[in-house]
C-alpha cells in the first residue's frame, strides 16, 4: 500500500490494519498528532482584551472625528453667512409659514445626509 | 449557545458581550492558524487580536454565503501572511526542508513530554503552503473546498499540498524516530 492510498484511507476514516505495516502505523500516529495539535492558544482573558481594544479604538475614533465635524460646521456657517451677505438675501421668518417649511426641510435633508455619511464612511 | 447568525445580529446591534462570545468561540481556530504562520509568541497574540478587530470592523459586510468560521479563517490566514511579509520573516523553502533533519544529524533522544514540541517544530519546518493546508484540514473544521476558499488555492493544489506535506512530515519524523514514539 503506497502513501497516497494510506492517506486517502485515513482521510476517509477507513479501517487499516496497522500491525502489518510500519508505514501505516506511522501515518496513523501522524494523523492522530495533527488532529490533536494546537500550535498556539491566546492567553486567558483574550476575549476581554480584544473587546477593551475595540472600546479604546472607538473612543479614539469618536474624538478623532469631532474636530473635523466642528471645523466643518463652522465652515458651513461662515460660508452660509458669506453667501447671504454677498447675495443680499433677506431672511424674514416672521409670519412666513412657507419659509419655515423650507428651512425645516433643509434641516431634515442635512440630517439625513449626515446620517448616511456617518453610517457609510465614518463608521468603518 | 447561540448560533452564528443570531450572534452576528447581536454584535451588529452593539452587544459587546456577544462579540466576546464570538472571540471565545473562534480564538482556538485563529490561534491555530496564526500560530502555524508566525513563530514568535508575542507577535502571535498581537496578530490574533488584529484579526478579531478586523472581524469586528468588517462583520457588517459578511453575507453568510460561507460559514463564519471559513470567513474568519480567511481573515486570519491573510493577515498572518501580511504580517510575515511586512516583518520580512524568512519562511523555509522546499530545498531547505529536504536538507534539514537528515540522516547525518538526528535529534538527541527525547522525553515523551518533549515529543509534541519536537513534532511542532517539524511542522514549522515545512514550507508555508504545505503547513497551512495541513493545519486547516486537520482542524476538522473545513472541507477541501473551504480550504481552497481560505487559501485561494485550487482544489488540485490543496490536495497535492496536503499529500506532499504529510508525506514530507512523516519522512522527517521517521528520520528522527519521533513518530513511532508518539502514542
Amino acid at each position: 500500500m503506497n502513501d497516497d492510498l494510506i492517506q486517502k484511507m485515513l482521510d476517509e476514516g477507513g479501517e487499516l490494519q496497522s500491525g502489518e505495516n510500519s508505514e501505516i502505523e506511522n501515518y496513523k500516529n501522524l494523523f492522530r498528532y495533527l488532529d490533536e495539535a494546537e500550535s498556539f492558544s491566546p492567553a486567558p482573558g483574550f476575549a476581554h482584551r480584544v473587546a477593551a481594544s475595540i472600546d479604546l479604538q472607538e473612543k479614539q475614533r469618536s474624538y478623532g472625528i469631532l474636530i473635523p465635524l466642528i471645523a466643518g460646521a463652522l465652515l458651513f456657517v461662515v460660508i452660509g453667512i458669506g453667501v447671504v451677505a454677498y447675495a443680499g438675501i433677506q431672511i424674514d421668518l416672521s409670519g412666513s409659514t412657507n419659509m419655515l417649511i423650507i428651512m425645516f426641510s433643509i434641516a431634515v435633508l442635512l440630517t439625513g445626509a449626515y446620517r448616511f455619511v456617518e453610517k457609510r464612511i465614518l463608521h468603518t | 449557545m447561540t448560533d452564528d447568525h443570531s450572534l452576528i445580529e447581536k454584535i451588529l446591534d452593539g452587544d459587546r458581550q456577544a462579540f466576546r462570545w464570538l472571540v471565545m468561540r473562534y480564538e482556538r481556530l485563529v490561534g491555530h492558524i496564526v500560530g502555524r504562520v508566525i513563530r514568535e509568541d508575542d507577535e502571535r497574540e498581537e496578530v490574533c487580536q488584529d484579526v478579531f478587530m478586523k472581524v469586528y470592523d468588517k462583520l457588517d459586510t459578511f453575507r453568510m454565503e460561507s460559514k463564519l468560521s471559513t470567513w474568519i479563517a480567511t481573515i486570519a490566514y491573510r493577515m498572518s501572511l501580511n504580517h510575515i511579509e511586512k516583518s520580512n520573516h524568512q519562511t523555509v523553502s522546499l530545498s531547505q526542508v529536504r536538507d534539514l533533519p537528515g540522516e547525518e544529524k538526528s535529534l538527541t533522544p527525547m522525553e515523551h513530554a518533549d515529543l509534541k514540541k519536537t513534532l511542532e517544530e517539524m511542522i514549522m519546518r515545512l514550507p508555508l503552503q504545505y503547513r497551512m493546508v495541513i493545519t486547516l484540514f486537520h482542524l476538522k473544521e473545513h472541507s477541501h473546498d473551504e480550504v481552497c476558499q481560505i487559501t485561494g488555492m485550487t482544489l488540485g493544489t490543496v490536495k497535492s499540498n496536503l499529500y506532499r506535506g504529510r508525506k514530507m512530515l512523516k519522512e522527517m519524523l521517521e528520520k528522527n524516530k519521533a513518530l513511532s514514539s508518539y502514542e
